[in-house]
C-alpha cells in the first residue's frame, strides 16, 4: 500500500512538471474536467496534514521512537500524496476559462512548488528528522508554504480583498448602490470579479458592470424581456445557463424582484434615493422603517387550559390576549342569560385576567368584592350595569387597573371619589352619568382622561327626516290608499296633492290614509315642537285599476336592455331608477318604442300613465314625445293625442316618474303608444350632443 | 454475576425500546386515523395557530363605513386651492402621465380641472382640512387620522371593490371580514362574527353583491351576514308560526342527537360546525331582540346620530346597529352606503350624500369613544378609489362632475390604534399624483390586520395548492398610521 501511494506521489508530481511545462500544446478532454474540480475538495487536506504534522512533532518526546517514525512515515506519505492530488486538480481547474492570468500563475507555481516540497521531504525524511534544527526549519518552511498557496489560491475564490477589504463606511446615496449592488456583490462577483472573470464578466466595480460580459450587456433599461441578468436567472435551475450555477447560493424572489424592478424603471445608475417618486417601487423599500409590536410582559404563569374551557361559556367568553400569552380577556354577552356565580368562579383565573367586559349585564354593587380579587386588571367595562359605587373602593386592591369605564351607570359623585387616586388609573368613561355641572368641572381638573361624551347641546336645533311611507310600493291598485308615517313620537306629517309645496304650519295635517284619483305626486313633510321641519319628500302614485290583457312590442329594445320580455311592461312591477340593469325596465335609444295593448270590456277608461327612469348621470332622460292612438269598439284605430314632455333644464336627483295621460272613454280595445327617445343630450349635460336614453318599466290603465 | 445482571439489563433495553417503539408509531398512526388533516398540509402548516392573535392587538373589532361609489376626495379632504384658480384649464398631460381613462371619458377631448365648489376650513389640533359638507366630521378631526394616498390598481367599480374587500381583483377570494374571523375568530358565540348592513344615499349609486362579503374558499361560517332593512334586522330568525319556545329546543336537541350519530359514524367535522350552528341561530333569538332595544339608553342618543337612525335602513340606523353589533362583540362589522357615484351633478348630489353620512359616522366614533371602546375598535370611512380633478363632460364651476381615479385618493381611520388627529401623505397640488408616503390596498390591509394582532404574512389558507392570504404577496404595515 505504501509503495503503491509513494510510486504514485512521484508519478503524479512527473505528471504534473509535464502537464506545467507544456501546457499551450497539452489538451484536456472533457471528461477530465471532473478531476479539476474535486480541486476545492482535496486542497484542505494537506492544510489539515500540515497541522497535523506540527501537532505530531510536538509530542515526539513522549512516543517511542519506533512508533513515531511508523506514524510520521505514514503522515508525510499521505501529505505528500494529498499535496499532488489537489495541485494536479488545481492545474486541470486552471485550463478552465475565467480566471485572473496574474493571480492564477502565482498559485499554480507555488501550489506546484508546495508539492514537489513535501515528496521531497518524504523521501528525505530520514536525514530531515534526525536533528532537531532541520527538522524545525523544514516544518516551518511547509507551513509557511501552505500558507502561500493557501491565500493565493483564495485570493482567486473570494477576492483579494476578501480577507483585509476596506468596508465602505459611506452610506449608499444610489438605489443602484443601496439595492441593486449588495445582490450581485453577494450572489455574483465569487465568479465575475477582477481574478475570477467567468464569461468575462466582472461586477467588481460599477465601471466594469456597465461594460458587461462576453454575452454583453447585463441588462437593458426599461426591457425586462431582453435583460441578460434576467433571462439567466430565470432559466431552469438545471440548466447548464441557468445563474447563479446550481450549487451556489441562489437568488431570493425579493432579490429577484429587485433586479426587475430596477430594470423596468430604466436601470438608472445615477437614480438618488432622495429623488425617488412614490410610485417606484424603490421608493416604499426606502422608507419603511421598523414595525414595532409594543407588547406588555407579563410575570405570572398562564392558566391550564382546561381550567379556560371549563369556565367558557357562549355567554362568557374567556380568551388569552394573544398567542403566548398568559393574561387573558373576560367578556360577557346576552344579559338575560347572565349568572351571577360566574365572576365568583373566575376567582380561579383571578391571577391573569387583566380585562373584564360586564357591560349591560345586571351587575350590581355587590360585584365589586369579587372583581377586586382580579388583582392584574387593568381595562375594567362597567357601562349601562346596576352598579351605584356602593363598596366600588375595593377596586383599590386592583393595582394595576387602568380603564374603567362606568358610562350610563348611576354612579355617585362620593363614591367615584373614593377611587378617583387609584395611581395605576389613566382613564375613566363617566357618559351618562347624573352628576352636576361643577362635579364634572372639578373632575375634569383631574390628570387622568375623564371622557364625559356626547352632551346634547340644547340650542343645536336638528332637522328632522322626512316622513315615511308605509306603502310597500307606489302603484295604487282599485281602492288601495297611502299610508304615512314618522318614527318620532309627537311629529306632525302635513301634506299636499296638488302639486303645491306642503306649508309646515298651513298644509293639512295627515291623520288617515289618502286616496287619490289618478297619477299624481303627495309633497309631504314632517313637523315638531323644537325641531327645524323636515325636508320635503315627494311620493309619486302610479294609479292602476285596469289590467291589459297582452302588450306587444312593434320596435326592439336595445339589446343590453330587454327586460323581461313584452310581459314587462303589463307585469305591475316597478323598477328602481338607480339599478337600471334590472330586469324590470326596458332600454330605449335611437329608436322610438311602439307599444300595443289590449284590453277586454272596459266600461270607462280614464287614462294611462308611462312610468319612466330618470338617472341623468347615466344618460337615461324623460322621452321627447308620446303619440296615443285608440281603437274602440267596433271602430278603427285613430291617432288620439301627441303629448311633448317638458324637458329638464339640469341634471336631477335619479328617481322614477310618470307621464300622464287622460283619455276619459269608454269600450277601448286597443292603444299603440310611440314614444320618442331624446336624440341629442342638451347643452347642460356632461355628455351633450350624444344620444340619450329612454328606460320604461310599466305602462298604467285606470 | 454483575456480568449477566448487566446483559440482562440490555435485553430489557433492547426488548422495550423495539416494544415502546412499535406502541409508539401504533399510536402516531392511531393518531393519523383520528385526525385525518394530521399529516395533510392544510391551512395551519404554514401559519401561527387560529384563534387567536399573533401578538397582543391594539383594535379587537373593525367597523368599516364603506362608501360606495367613491366619494370625492376633492370635496371631502384633500383641499386643492390651486384647482381653483386653474378651473377651466386643461389637464396638463405630464400631470395624468398615461394614467388609463374609463370608458366614460376616454372620448373626452380635453380634460378642464375643477376645484372644489364647497369650501374648506381647518379643523382640530392638526389643522387638518375638511370641507364643509362633513360639519360633524370635522368635529372629531382629533379622532381620526386622515389618509390622503390610498391608491388603487382597478378604475372601475366592480374590480375596485373587490380588490379593497378581498384583496384581489377577481371574485370567489376571502373578504378582509371573513380572514378575520377566519384568524380571530367570533368574540360573542350568540352573534356572527362578520355582519353586513346596507344603506342607500340619494345620489348615484352603484350596486354590492354579495361577493364583497364572501367566505371565499374558507369555511361557510366565516361569510358575511347581511341584515335586513326591514323591521327584523336577521330573516327567519323567529320561530315558525305555532312552533314555542320549548318545541323548538325539543327539536334541536333531537336533531343534535341524530347528527352525533351521523357523526360518529361518518367523523365528518362539518357535521359539528352544523351542530354548532343550530346552536348559534337558537342563541341568537335572545341576543339579537338584546341588540335592538334602545330603551335603556338616553333619549338623546337620536340626536346624537340624528332622526334618521330611527328609520331602518338608513345610514344612520346601520351606524347605530353597527356600535351596538361591535359593542356585543362582533369581529368586522361592514357598512355599505350606496349612491356616491358623481359622474354628473356632484354640486347637487354629494350634499345630500354627505348629509346621510356625516352626523351618524361623527356619531359613532364619539359614541364609542364615550363607552371607552373607540381604543378597541377600529372605525374606517372611505370609498374604493377617488376622482378625477377634472370634469367629466362640460365644466361649470358650479355644476361639474367628476370620473373615476385610482391614484390617490382620501379615506380616514379612527381607534384601534390607529395615531389619531394627524393628516398623513400629500397630493400634489392638482391632487392628482402621490408625492408624499403612498398607501396601497395591500398595505391598507397588512395594516388593518396588524392593528388587530395579525401578522398579515401569517395567516393564510392552502387552496388549489398554494397558500392564499388577504395581501397576496404584497403589502406592508404602515408605522405611520400607527399610534
Amino acid at each position: 500500500m505504501k509503495k503503491i501511494l509513494s510510486y504514485s506521489c512521484l508519478g503524479l508530481n512527473v505528471l504534473l512538471l509535464f502537464v506545467a511545462l507544456f501546457e499551450n500544446q497539452v489538451q484536456i478532454p472533457s471528461w477530465f474536467s471532473f478531476i479539476g474540480r474535486v480541486h476545492p475538495l482535496v486542497l484542505h487536506l494537506p492544510i489539515g496534514l500540515t497541522l497535523a504534522l506540527l501537532l505530531f512533532n510536538s509530542i515526539k518526546p513522549k512516543i517511542d521512537q519506533e512508533s513515531f517514525h511508523l506514524i510520521l512515515d505514514s503522515l508525510l506519505l499521505i501529505l505528500a500524496f494529498t499535496s499532488v492530488v489537489s495541485a494536479f486538480a488545481g492545474i486541470i481547474l486552471s485550463f478552465e476559462n475565467g480566471y485572473d492570468v496574474e493571480t492564477l500563475k502565482n498559485h499554480k507555481y507555488t501550489g506546484i512548488g508546495l508539492s514537489l516540497l513535501v515528496y521531497l521531504i518524504y523521501e528525505f525524511r530520514n536525514k530531515i528528522f534526525t536533528s532537531k534544527l532541520i527538522t524545525n526549519l523544514t516544518l516551518i518552511l511547509t507551513v509557511v508554504a501552505v500558507g502561500v498557496v493557501g491565500h493565493l489560491g483564495g485570493n482567486i475564490t473570494h477576492g483579494e480583498d476578501f480577507l483585509f477589504g476596506e468596508k465602505e463606511a459611506k452610506a449608499p446615496e444610489t438605489t443602484f448602490d443601496k439595492f441593486v449592488y449588495p445582490i450581485l456583490d453577494q450572489k455574483c462577483k465569487s465568479c465575475h470579479n477582477d481574478k475570477k472573470t467567468k464569461g468575462q464578466l466582472n461586477m467588481s466595480t460599477i465601471e466594469k458592470i456597465k461594460k458587461g460580459g462576453k454575452n454583453g450587456q447585463l441588462w437593458v433599461g426599461n426591457d425586462t424581456l431582453n435583460s441578460h441578468i434576467l433571462k439567466r436567472a430565470y432559466l431552469d435551475l438545471e440548466d447548464k445557463k441557468h445563474m447563479p450555477p446550481k450549487g451556489k447560493p441562489q437568488l431570493t424572489n425579493q432579490e429577484l424582484l429587485i433586479l426587475k424592478k430596477w430594470i423596468q424603471e430604466g436601470a438608472k445608475y445615477d437614480q438618488k434615493l432622495t429623488d425617488l417618486k412614490p410610485s417606484s417601487f424603490f421608493y416604499s423599500l426606502n422608507t419603511t422603517s421598523e414595525v414595532k409590536i409594543a407588547a406588555k410582559s407579563y410575570t405570572f404563569s398562564a392558566a391550564s387550559e382546561s381550567t379556560l374551557m371549563e369556565l367558557s361559556t357562549p355567554f362568557c367568553t374567556i380568551k388569552p390576549i394573544a398567542n403566548g400569552s398568559p393574561a387573558v380577556k373576560v367578556n360577557f354577552y346576552v344579559s338575560s342569560k347572565y349568572d351571577p356565580k360566574t365572576l365568583n368562579s373566575l376567582s380561579k383565573i383571578g391571577e391573569q385576567i387583566v380585562s373584564l367586559n360586564l357591560s349591560k349585564m345586571p351587575v350590581t354593587d355587590e360585584s365589586f368584592g369579587e372583581i377586586s380579587k382580579f388583582q392584574n386588571l387593568e381595562y375594567l367595562n362597567l357601562n349601562q350595569t346596576e352598579i351605584t359605587g356602593k363598596g366600588i373602593e375595593k377596586l383599590k386592591n386592583c393595582k394595576k387597573l387602568e380603564v374603567l369605564a362606568i358610562a350610563n351607570t348611576k354612579i355617585t359623585f362620593e363614591d367615584l371619589q373614593k377611587i378617583m387616586d387609584i395611581p395605576s388609573l389613566k382613564e375613566v368613561y363617566l357618559w351618562e352619568t347624573k352628576f352636576t355641572k361643577e362635579q364634572y368641572e372639578s373632575l375634569k381638573k383631574s390628570k387622568k382622561r375623564i371622557e364625559l361624551g356626547y352632551i346634547p347641546d340644547e340650542s343645536e336645533t336638528l332637522k328632522l327626516n322626512p316622513p315615511i311611507l308605509v306603502n310597500e310600493n307606489q302603484i295604487l291598485e282599485g281602492n288601495s290608499t297611502i299610508t304615512l308615517k314618522h318614527t318620532l313620537q309627537n311629529v306632525d306629517i302635513r301634506y299636499t296633492i296638488d302639486g303645491t309645496v306642503p306649508d309646515s304650519t298651513k298644509s293639512t295635517v295627515y291623520k288617515s290614509p289618502i286616496t287619490l284619483k289618478n297619477y299624481g305626486a303627495i309633497k309631504t313633510i314632517a313637523t315638531k315642537k323644537g325641531w327645524l321641519a323636515s325636508d320635503i319628500k315627494d311620493y309619486y302614485f302610479f294609479k292602476s285599476n285596469i289590467k291589459a290583457t297582452n302588450a306587444k312590442l312593434l320596435t326592439k329594445t336595445n339589446p343590453k336592455y330587454p327586460g323581461n320580455g313584452e310581459t314587462t311592461l303589463i307585469d305591475r312591477k316597478q323598477g328602481d331608477a338607480v339599478n337600471f340593469k334590472d330586469k324590470n325596465w326596458l332600454g330605449f335609444r335611437e329608436n322610438p318604442m311602439e307599444a300595443l295593448f289590449d284590453f277586454k270590456k272596459t266600461s270607462s277608461f280614464n287614462g294611462l300613465t308611462i312610468s319612466y327612469a330618470e338617472n341623468t348621470g347615466q344618460y337615461i332622460m324623460p322621452p321627447v314625445f308620446v303619440d296615443v292612438y285608440i281603437k274602440e269598439a267596433g271602430k278603427h284605430m285613430t291617432h288620439f293625442k301627441k303629448v311633448n314632455i317638458p324637458q329638464l333644464t339640469k341634471m336631477t336627483l335619479n328617481g322614477t316618474k310618470g307621464v300622464d295621460i287622460p283619455l276619459n272613454k269608454t269600450n277601448i280595445e286597443q292603444i299603440k303608444i310611440i314614444i320618442q327617445p331624446i336624440s341629442k343630450l342638451p347643452a347642460w349635460h356632461p355628455g351633450k350632443g350624444d344620444k340619450g336614453w329612454f328606460f320604461v318599466d310599466e305602462v298604467f290603465f285606470y | 454475576m454483575e456480568n449477566e445482571f448487566l446483559k440482562n439489563r440490555l435485553n430489557v433495553n433492547r426488548r422495550h425500546f423495539l416494544g415502546k417503539a412499535a406502541v409508539g408509531l401504533g399510536s402516531l398512526g392511531l393518531g393519523s386515523l383520528l385526525m385525518p388533516n394530521l399529516f395533510k398540509g392544510d391551512s395551519s402548516d404554514a401559519g401561527l395557530p387560529l384563534g387567536l392573535p399573533h401578538f397582543a392587538p391594539k383594535a379587537k373589532r373593525v367597523i368599516y363605513l364603506f362608501q360606495n361609489g367613491a366619494p370625492s376626495q376633492l370635496e371631502s379632504f384633500d383641499y386643492k386651492p390651486m384647482l381653483n384658480k386653474l378651473a377651466g384649464q386643461d389637464l396638463p398631460e405630464s400631470i395624468r402621465n398615461g394614467q388609463r381613462l374609463t370608458g366614460m371619458t376616454a372620448s373626452q377631448t380635453n380634460f378642464p380641472m375643477v376645484g372644489s365648489y364647497f369650501k374648506f376650513n381647518q379643523h382640530g389640533k392638526s389643522g387638518a382640512w375638511i370641507s364643509e359638507l362633513f360639519p360633524n366630521i370635522a368635529k372629531i378631526a382629533d379622532d381620526i387620522c386622515i389618509v390622503k394616498t390610498m391608491n388603487t390598481e382597478a378604475i372601475n367599480h366592480d374590480p375596485a371593490l373587490t380588490f379593497l374587500q378581498t384583496g384581489a381583483q377577481v371574485g370567489n377570494r376571502p373578504s378582509m371580514g371573513a380572514w378575520l374571523s377566519y384568524g380571530l375568530g367570533s368574540e360573542n358565540q350568540n352573534l356572527p362574527a362578520f355582519c353586513v348592513l346596507l344603506s342607500r344615499g340619494r345620489g348615484n349609486g352603484q350596486g354590492v353583491y354579495s361577493k364583497l362579503w364572501t367566505n371565499g374558499f374558507l369555511d361557510s361560517t366565516h361569510q358575511g351576514v347581511v341584515f335586513s332593512s326591514g323591521e327584523d334586522p336577521i330573516l327567519y330568525l323567529n320561530n315558525p308560526e305555532g312552533t314555542d319556545k320549548t318545541s323548538r329546543r325539543r327539536m334541536l336537541d333531537k336533531l343534535a342527537e341524530l347528527n352525533h350519530l351521523g357523526f360518529e359514524d361518518n367523523r365528518d367535522p362539518e357535521v359539528e360546525a352544523k351542530i354548532k350552528q343550530y346552536e348559534m341561530a337558537y342563541r341568537m333569538q335572545t341576543a339579537v331582540p338584546e341588540l335592538t332595544d334602545l330603551s335603556k339608553e338616553p333619549d338623546h342618543i337620536i340626536k346624537m346620530y340624528g332622526p334618521d337612525c330611527l328609520v331602518p335602513g338608513t345610514y344612520a340606523a346601520n351606524a347605530l346597529l353597527a356600535r351596538k353589533l361591535s359593542e356585543s362583540g362582533v369581529r368586522f362589522v361592514q357598512l355599505y352606503h350606496q349612491g356616491w357615484d358623481q359622474h354628473g351633478n356632484l354640486t347637487g348630489e354629494m350634499p345630500l350624500q354627505a348629509q346621510d353620512v356625516d352626523r351618524a359616522s361623527a356619531a359613532l366614533v364619539t359614541d364609542l369613544k364615550q363607552r371607552g371602546l373607540l381604543d378597541e375598535t377600529l372605525v374606517i370611512w372611505g370609498g374604493e378609489f377617488g376622482r378625477t380633478n377634472y370634469s367629466q363632460g362640460k365644466f361649470g364651476v358650479d355644476n361639474y362632475g367628476r370620473d373615476h381615479h385610482p391614484r390617490a385618493y382620501s379615506i380616514w381611520m379612527a381607534g384601534g390604534g390607529i395615531k389619531g388627529g394627524t393628516v398623513y401623505g400629500e397630493t400634489d397640488e392638482l391632487g392628482y399624483n402621490i408625492i408624499k408616503d403612498p398607501v396601497h390596498i395591500h398595505d391598507f390591509h397588512a395594516t388593518v390586520m396588524h392593528t388587530m394582532g395579525l401578522n398579515h404574512e401569517q395567516l393564510n389558507y392552502k387552496h388549489l395548492g398554494r397558500r392564499y392570504r388577504l395581501t397576496d404577496i404584497a403589502g406592508k404595515v404602515i408605522p405611520g398610521l400607527l399610534a
